[in-house]
């Protein structure tokens, strides 16, 4: 490739207008990352709590998260419960500091002999849990999605994880789940934690027993914890449950390890590239009304500008600080004008409205004066379009 | 730093560098995809530095941010699947001619992911952001001249890189 094409590429990417989807991906992308940290007064910690109060607590799968909520319990309730809390205080510490958590549970539950894997990234933000059944949830908090696998339609539904969700601890209260009940009586009404040496696979571990009873779904719990204790980390978990009259109803062994790298992806975890993958419509994002509101306003005018005049108005508007005009004249903008508070108002030309492939989109072409007296051409673009209007009439979509 | 002050200061950030971040970054990546991935880790990258975006020098430690986010997305999806992605098509152009077309752009935005980052900002600035060497210099912190062999060094990077993959 010659200098001439690779400077001519260059510059057709430096002169592609922004489309208002990337501006509304962009906001909803910094409302909910500033959400999420207004939610959580200490974002490490409660983000895999909030994971938990939000999981689909089923069958095994409240065995496997179980430990990390006791530890996480323990850990933010403070613990009064025993010297042994403190050491385990460091354990979850180190846990903490892995890369990834992954874990394998094997067991029966109500019955049923149920396998699941699952791994977690406490930095990433990564929940993925892997079911015998061949169903497979990985949730991204990250990115607020949740991506979910099932075998039988062979389909990936994707759908977002709501902000007002995660909010810390939320309907721990109200889901009287199995979670509320060990943290409660672990941090509210003691539980007990002892810890002793024994052997684990043939090596000598640190076992932490924790028991509680009186709890809404269990008569007795009861988990051990094997923790290496040079690493000081959980390697494997037995959990055992009984109902009131004696009967198990849950009984599962957990191994852990912590490898340095886990799923990127849920195609990682087996899922077929061939997949489907949907995405049920999502509620009206804030773009989305706004955009409306002002596709509203603007076929409810008696008269609206021609393209380039709607341009020019634009320009007038922007240099006038008028928010509101803008915000009609650019649909969704008002999402993001108010960050051109400090702007110094610009003196514009313009050229003749260009037609471009899609029909629905002209282009008017423009240039701040200072450039054009140097150049005698256009360097800039504001893309606009009448697609969502009833009335046909032009409004903008983007510009540069 | 308490928690509510960060808070504030990442609020103050984005007012200030949100226009400019989805600029670039669309601009760096062409895609939805990669352009959510990309604006994700520079939010983070902004979360975890936000201690350091109060001052003068916060418009180069935003540039870093998007850079290194930019190339953090680009890894993650020639990693995840090799894929090149389209841009949009003119349909004058014949099919051979838009395929070679966007084809290229696709692997030019790749390969300034990869350039080194002092290389990756001097050709956004002066292509993307469509700076002049004044003002590219004055954000670099060098000389005029030195803003020339920056862009200069940066677009011989690419084309070598290019020419090993033609």
């Amino acid at each position: 490739m010659n200098d001439e094409r690779l400077e001519q590429i260059l510059k057709n990417i430096g002169v592609e207008g922004i489309p208002a989807e990337a501006h509304k991906i962009a906001e909803e992308t910094f409302n909910n990352f500033s959400e999420s940290l207004k939610q959580s007064a200490q974002p490490q910690r409660t983000f895999l709590l909030e994971h938990i109060m939000r999981s689909k607590i089923t069958k095994l799968a409240a065995a496997a998260v179980i430990i990390m909520a006791v530890l996480v319990g323990i850990h933010q309730f403070g613990g009064s419960i025993d010297g042994s809390a403190v050491a385990l205080a460091r354990v979850v510490d180190n846990i903490r500091r892995m890369p990834w958590l992954h874990q394998v549970a094997k067991g029966l539950v109500k019955g049923e002999q149920v396998i699941l894997e699952q791994w977690v990234s406490f930095d990433s933000k990564i929940f993925a849990t892997k079911r015998s059944s061949g169903s497979i949830e990985y949730r991204n908090l990250t990115e607020l999605r949740e991506y979910f696998y099932d075998p039988c339609s062979q389909t990936i539904t994707i759908s977002r994880i709501k902000e007002k969700d995660y909010s810390p601890f939320q309907g721990i209260a109200s889901q009287a789940s199995y979670l509320d009940g060990v943290i409660k009586t672990l941090g509210d009404e003691g539980g007990e934690v002892t810890k002793r040496s024994d052997k684990y696979k043939g090596k000598v571990v640190d076992v932490y027993e924790i028991s509680f009873s009186e709890h809404p779904a269990f008569e007795t719990s009861h988990l051990k914890l094997f923790v290496d204790p040079e690493k000081y980390l959980v390697i494997g978990e037995h959990v055992k449950a009984t109902d009131k009259d004696g009967k198990v109803l849950m009984d599962c062994k957990i191994e852990l390890d912590y490898p340095q790298n886990g799923p990127g992806s849920i195609y990682e975890l087996g899922v077929p590239s061939s997949a489907k993958v949907v995405c049920p419509e999502k509620e009206k994002t804030a773009f989305q009304v706004v955009f409306e509101e002002a596709i509203t306003a603007i076929d409810a005018r008696e008269s609206w500008p021609a393209p380039r005049d709607l341009v020019i108005t634009y320009w007038e508007a922007r240099a006038a600080k008028n928010y509101g005009e803008m915000a009609i004249l650019w649909p969704g903008s008002v999402l993001w004008n108010r960050e051109l508070e400090d702007e110094k108002p610009a003196e514009c030309l313009f050229g003749d409205v260009q037609a471009t492939e899609f029909e629905a989109n002209i282009i008017v072409p423009y240039a701040s004066k200072e450039y054009y007296e140097q150049n005698h051409t256009y360097n800039l673009k504001m893309w606009l379009s009448n697609e969502k209007s009833a009335k046909g009439r032009y409004y903008i979509v983007s510009g540069n | 730093m308490k928690h509510s002050e960060r808070l504030e200061l990442f609020e103050n950030v984005r007012a200030r560098y949100s226009v400019f971040l989805t600029s670039v970054l669309w601009k760096l990546t062409g895609d939805k995809e990669l352009f959510t991935e990309a604006m994700q880790y520079s939010l983070f990258g902004i979360w975890r530095n936000v201690e350091k975006l109060k001052g003068e020098k916060a418009g180069a430690y935003i540039y870093r941010i998007a850079l290194t986010a930019n190339s953090k997305a680009w890894r993650n999806r020639v990693g995840r699947n090799g894929e090149i992605l389209n841009d949009p098509i003119d349909p004058a152009e014949d099919a051979d001619e838009r395929l070679d077309r966007a084809e290229t752009t696709a692997i030019v935005r790749r390969e300034i992911s990869r350039l080194p980052r002092k290389q990756a900002r001097a050709i956004v600035m002066r292509y993307l952001e469509q700076q002049d060497y004044q003002a590219i210099a004055e954000k670099l912190s060098c000389s005029k001249a030195g803003a020339r062999s920056n862009v200069s060094r940066a677009m011989a990077t690419l084309k070598n890189k290019l020419a090993v993959l033609a």
